[in-house]
């Protein structure tokens, strides 16, 4: 065991253990010397100068992380925040790999850190690049997408998010061992279930809400509990019902969660009806639960869905129908607002219709897509691609199970490759 | 100074790169720019978040950036008359030929939307979605071989939903189509 | 002992089990019938006379004293005192109340004027008598029991049954006719035991039980070899499936139950008379049946005609629904309502069962068409184009009718769908909820492998995270 004492020690050890390769004792002398380093606070940008990133990325994480929890003793903060970015950008990732753990600890100290000093438009740059280079994939999940997304949702800038969001993870960086941090995981999509909820992807956004309320749970967390509020919400939003959630979905949700979130629960009965009143009325009963929750915006969205959703239903029924008895059926405040909301929806190709305001009525129609253009021909080829890259994905996943020993043990006949995949594609065909 | 709709999208993601590389923050020029271009390119919602993350003091020393934001305001309102009042802020020569153009691309974009919803409407009503008064409206509906009876403008209801695009089907194509047939036959 | 667990008067009315969600249609109240109660009441037996003339006196303002009155004299026939103190109690009240309301008929006192005074004496007997009957059927069956004949033991547990029931205390019944189970010799005898439980379970409500015991029976080795007493069992059986499945809204299998029935050999007269058969099965199936099937299973039944000939409303009702004269229909059906709401199991159906010939009606109505003329249509169900438009509406968005409605011009239009366009929007549909889901597996391994999970320990940092976060992205929901 080694403890150096001194800076030139320091450096000289440092040295030794970089040239013979062994970056396993490096790694724990580095971290005996946090003391050490802290002490000399003053020195260490002159130390920072003996080291270079190609060679020494292991040694300077250590110096940057110490400077980063002293931050408030450092004469220029702003040049540490510059260096972390070069770090992120141009660290070594050969030798990163024997400490991610300590990798994401810096940034996650980092994000804390312009978080308080409220710039967190600040980091947005530099996490993304941390997060790339952590990652051995871009479809892998680090302890630092959390971080990223609650950068962006607290500086307002969700464009930066979406090429991380829309990777759909296929596996889980191994930063802290075998086990990776829940709270870190709920975090990253919750946080994303709101970004998309923001840029109105509800879709996207409902399957983050879904991934966090179907996580394994022994008990509640809030993470879950809010997204599931926000679940019910966007849910209602796209479906005007809640649709059921998976059937592995802890039994938390239904017996501690459920009940906790009553609002919310009514909110979706009194949508049920398609009464506008009701759903007014119950908003207006439970505004301080939703303006605590801080959904009552998106309250608001799921009460003018409403009205969308009943002029959509009449298209299905009606072929034409007088103008104001669009805005009685659908309980609009006059022939305005009737025009104004078909317009909309038109626009949006949710509907198709046309308005005859000299007759005083609309004309719907069916959506005139005939599927037999190039654009869905495309749309069916990228579907079909991603069906390929899924079955892939999910024949590797097969074929590690099958060489797992204790599965092996478990069956305890020689595992058969072909009836395997056999019926994966039985169940792909489908 | 015609600049094509690709280019436009290739500036909007220079400066959205360069607002984060730079840790967050445009120059003022930059974000009347980028500001307009969400317009013309009708993202309200990039423009309203882009609002709201340009700091006070950028805002308030800046009364075009407001002037533009105005035009955003009404638009995702809706209300027209107040868009047309708004575009006629006196804009710096600068973003003046940008504003030209998201004047002109709401005009056209409303038009091709009241091609698609109306079949008769009232020239008055006309005349205000698209801000101009009633000759100008007259002359623009005639433009477009829309008739009037005085009173009601008739557009044409011969509308095409779906702009079909001409992607060849080419001798690639076969090839995916035969790899599919493979994969579904394993 | 013998009267304390007795039934109490009102279990008729009572919503046991799965009944709570139901609406409350009992309320229904008819003013004025033209339904001759001795007839009616002479069509049942024992409990079910009583029940019936209970409802009846419930539901109806002009028969209420009325069948109070017979409801007694027949309870007089029973050890069921307690019923007979409840309903005595009851007839005070009505015609007390008549006292109130219409002042100038004379009556001193509580009492109205032909009511006569509570048969104190009558009870006092009747108790004392039920008692030593039921002391000595016990010492009977301990006797049996003594002697380990078998035979001797399950009828001295019938007979403790009849007593009970006869004294109105119903699970008491029910206990002692299940206990003849263990005394079953043949499959007669299993196949009574379930008739027997079948009745108490009725007049309980408990319709699981019911439909279970009926399977029970079916079961039983002999019933299936098929012996002179099975036609009238059978019927029972069937009558008994088809009012269970009725209680519990499934129509269409009540439909097929009461459609089995023999007229020959329906004898229930403590459930139901052929007369409800014909009503219950002939409701049921004008709800729930398809043209083809309301023409081949009814019209063209042999045996369910001889029903229909006992109430010749309804036969005609029957015949012109299958006629499309849906005007007479719909105005005979409202004719016979009244009526129905005084049987004490249709009534809670009459709404639903009502509804859904209409929309069956308005749906057969239009099947030909590939437009109708929606004035001619709202003529011919006597009713406005307005409310027709309403009904329509419903109907086309719970996709029971494929149509458009052109308001403008009256008009219905049959939708033709384009299946080519239908099959694409589907695939497409179909293929992104499989990537979805697929992803959503893969993640999931990831999640499993890496032991992520919601423990206990983290409660309180998570709250306190989340607190802080969901305080500063407020500005994420304030549209507009």
């Amino acid at each position: 065991m080694v403890v150096v004492s001194n800076l030139e020690e320091f450096v000289s050890h440092v040295e030794t253990y970089t040239i013979n390769g062994k970056f396993i004792e490096l790694g724990e002398m580095l971290n005996k010397s946090y003391d050490l380093l802290t002490s000399e606070l003053d020195n260490l940008d002159s130390l920072l100068e003996s080291f270079n990133l190609e060679n020494h990325s292991m040694t300077i994480l250590a110096i940057l992380y110490v400077k980063l929890s002293s931050i408030r003793n450092i004469a220029q903060p702003i040049a540490v925040f510059t260096q972390l970015t070069d770090f992120a950008l141009n660290a070594d990732i050969n030798q990163l790999q024997h400490v991610p753990e300590t990798f994401a600890d810096l940034f996650h100290l980092y994000t804390k850190t312009i978080i308080e000093i409220r710039k967190p438009e600040s980091g947005i740059y530099t996490l993304e690049r941390a997060i790339a280079k952590l990652q051995e994939h871009p479809s892998q999940l680090t302890t630092l997408h959390a971080d990223f997304c609650q950068l962006c949702l607290l500086s307002k800038n969700f464009k930066p998010a979406l090429p991380i969001l829309n990777n759909d993870i296929t596996s889980i960086s191994k930063e802290g061992g075998s086990t990776f941090d829940t709270k870190s995981f709920l975090l990253y999509y919750y946080y994303g279930g709101m970004i998309y909820t923001a840029v109105k992807n509800f879709e996207r956004a409902l399957y983050f809400y879904e991934i966090v309320i179907t996580t394994p749970a022994m008990t509640v967390s809030h993470i879950m509990l809010e997204a599931y509020k926000k679940y019910i919400l966007v849910s209602l939003l796209i479906n005007g019902k809640i649709i059921n959630v998976p059937k592995h979905t802890s039994q938390v949700l239904g017996r501690f969660i459920r009940p906790l979130s009553q609002a919310y629960s009514d909110l979706a009965t009194a949508y049920q009806t398609s009464n506008y009143e009701e759903v007014r009325n119950c908003i207006r009963r439970y505004a301080d639960t939703l303006n605590r929750d801080k959904n009552m915006g998106l309250a608001k969205q799921v009460l003018a869905s409403l009205y969308k959703r009943n002029i959509h239903r009449l298209t299905k029924t009606f072929l034409t129908l007088s103008l104001n008895d669009v805005t009685n059926r659908a309980k609009l405040d006059g022939v305005e607002q009737v025009e104004s909301y078909i317009l909309d929806m038109i626009e949006s190709n949710k509907i198709f219709a046309t308005i005859n305001i000299k007759d005083g009525m609309v004309i719907f129609h069916d959506d005139p897509e005939k599927y037999n253009n190039p654009i869905l021909l495309e749309e069916i080829e990228q579907q079909i691609e991603s069906c390929v890259k899924i079955d892939k994905e999910i024949r590797s996943m097969e074929e590690t199970v099958e060489l797992n020993p204790s599965y092996i043990k478990k069956v305890n006949i020689a595992p058969d490759e072909d009836l395997g995949n056999q019926k994966l594609s039985a169940n792909f065909a489908v | 100074m015609v600049v094509r709709v690709e280019n436009y999208n290739k500036i909007v993601d220079e400066l959205e790169r360069q607002e984060i590389i730079n840790g967050g923050v445009l120059s003022n020029s930059e974000y009347a720019k980028l500001l307009a271009i969400y317009l013309y390119q009708n993202d309200l919602l990039s423009a309203k978040f882009l609002w709201k993350r340009i700091p006070l003091s950028t805002k308030s020393a800046a009364a075009e950036l407001q002037s533009i934001w105005d035009v955003g305001k009404a638009m995702r309102r809706k209300e027209y008359d107040e868009i047309y009042i708004s575009l006629k802020f006196p804009w710096s020569a600068e973003i003046k030929p940008l504003m030209q153009m998201v004047e002109e691309e709401i005009r056209r974009n409303t038009l091709k939307l009241i091609a698609k919803s109306y079949s008769s409407l009232e020239i008055h009503k006309l005349s205000r979605y698209i801000g101009y008064d009633t000759q100008k409206t007259l002359a623009v509906a005639q433009e477009n071989g829309w008739t009037n009876d005085g009173t009601y403008i008739f557009p044409n209801s011969q509308i095409m939903y779906i702009t079909i695009l001409s992607l060849l089907i080419n001798i690639d194509k076969l090839y995916t189509l035969l790899l599919w047939v493979n994969f579904l036959k394993l | 002992m013998s009267n304390q667990n007795a039934l109490e008067p009102m279990q008729v009315d009572m919503h046991p089990e799965d009944n709570d969600n139901y609406e409350e249609e009992q309320q229904h109240v008819v003013d004025n019938s033209n339904l001759d109660l001795e007839a009616y009441a002479n069509n049942y037996s024992g409990l079910a006379r009583l029940y019936r003339l209970i409802f009846i006196a419930d539901h109806c303002s002009s028969l209420k004293v009325e069948a109070l009155k017979m409801a007694i004299a027949n309870v007089m026939l029973t050890y069921n005192t307690a019923l007979y103190q409840s309903l005595y109690r009851k007839l005070v009240d009505v015609t007390a109340g008549s006292t109130n309301i219409l002042p100038d008929v004379a009556g001193g006192g509580r009492v109205g004027p032909d009511v006569p005074p509570l048969d104190q004496t009558w009870i006092e007997t009747r108790n004392k008598k039920a008692a030593l009957k039921l002391e000595k059927l016990d010492t009977d069956l301990k006797n049996y029991k003594s002697n380990s004949i078998k035979e001797s033991i399950r009828r001295g547990h019938d007979d403790l049954g009849d007593h009970y029931l006869d004294c109105g205390d119903l699970n008491n019944a029910l206990k002692c006719y299940s206990r003849a189970r263990d005394y079953c010799t043949s499959g007669k005898h299993i196949v009574n035991m379930c008739i027997n439980v079948i009745k108490v379970s009725i007049y309980l409500q408990n319709w699981t039980h019911v439909s279970s015991y009926v399977c029970k029976a079916e079961q039983t080795p002999d019933f299936a070899e098929g012996k002179d007493n099975n036609n009238v069992i059978f019927t029972r059986l069937r009558c008994a499936a088809g009012i269970a499945e009725l209680a519990c809204r499934r129509y269409k299998s009540a439909a097929r139950h009461f459609l089995q029935a023999s007229l020959d050999h329906c004898d229930f007269p403590e459930i139901l008379s052929p007369n409800n058969v014909a009503i219950y099965g002939g409701l049921c199936a004008l709800a729930t049946y398809d043209r083809n099937e309301l023409q081949k299973n009814v019209i063209l039944s042999s045996s369910f005609k001889l029903f229909l000939e006992l109430e010749p409303q309804l036969r005609d009702i029957i015949f012109k629904f299958h006629e499309s004269k849906y005007a007479t229909c719909l105005r005979l059906l409202d004719e016979i309502k009244d009526n129905l709401y005084l049987d004490m199991y249709i009534a809670p159906h009459i709404h639903a069962l009502y509804s859904q010939i209409r929309n069956r009606a308005l749906i057969q109505y239009f099947s030909p068409y590939l437009s109708a003329d929606m004035r001619k249509m709202a003529a011919a169900f006597n009713t406005s184009v307005h409310n027709l438009e309403d009904e329509l509406m419903h109907l086309i968005l719970e996709g029971q009718i494929q149509a458009r409605i052109d308001s403008h011009n009256k008009i219905l239009y049959a939708k033709d769908v384009d299946q080519r366009s239908t099959t694409f929007k589907k695939s497409l549909a179909m293929g992104k909820q499989y990537i979805r889901t697929s992803h959503m597996l893969i993640l999931r391994a990831a999640v499993i492998k890496h032991h992520i999970q919601v423990r206990v320990s983290r409660l309180l940092s998570l709250y306190v995270h989340v607190q802080e976060i969901i305080g500063r992205v407020e500005f994420l929901n304030d549209e507009l």
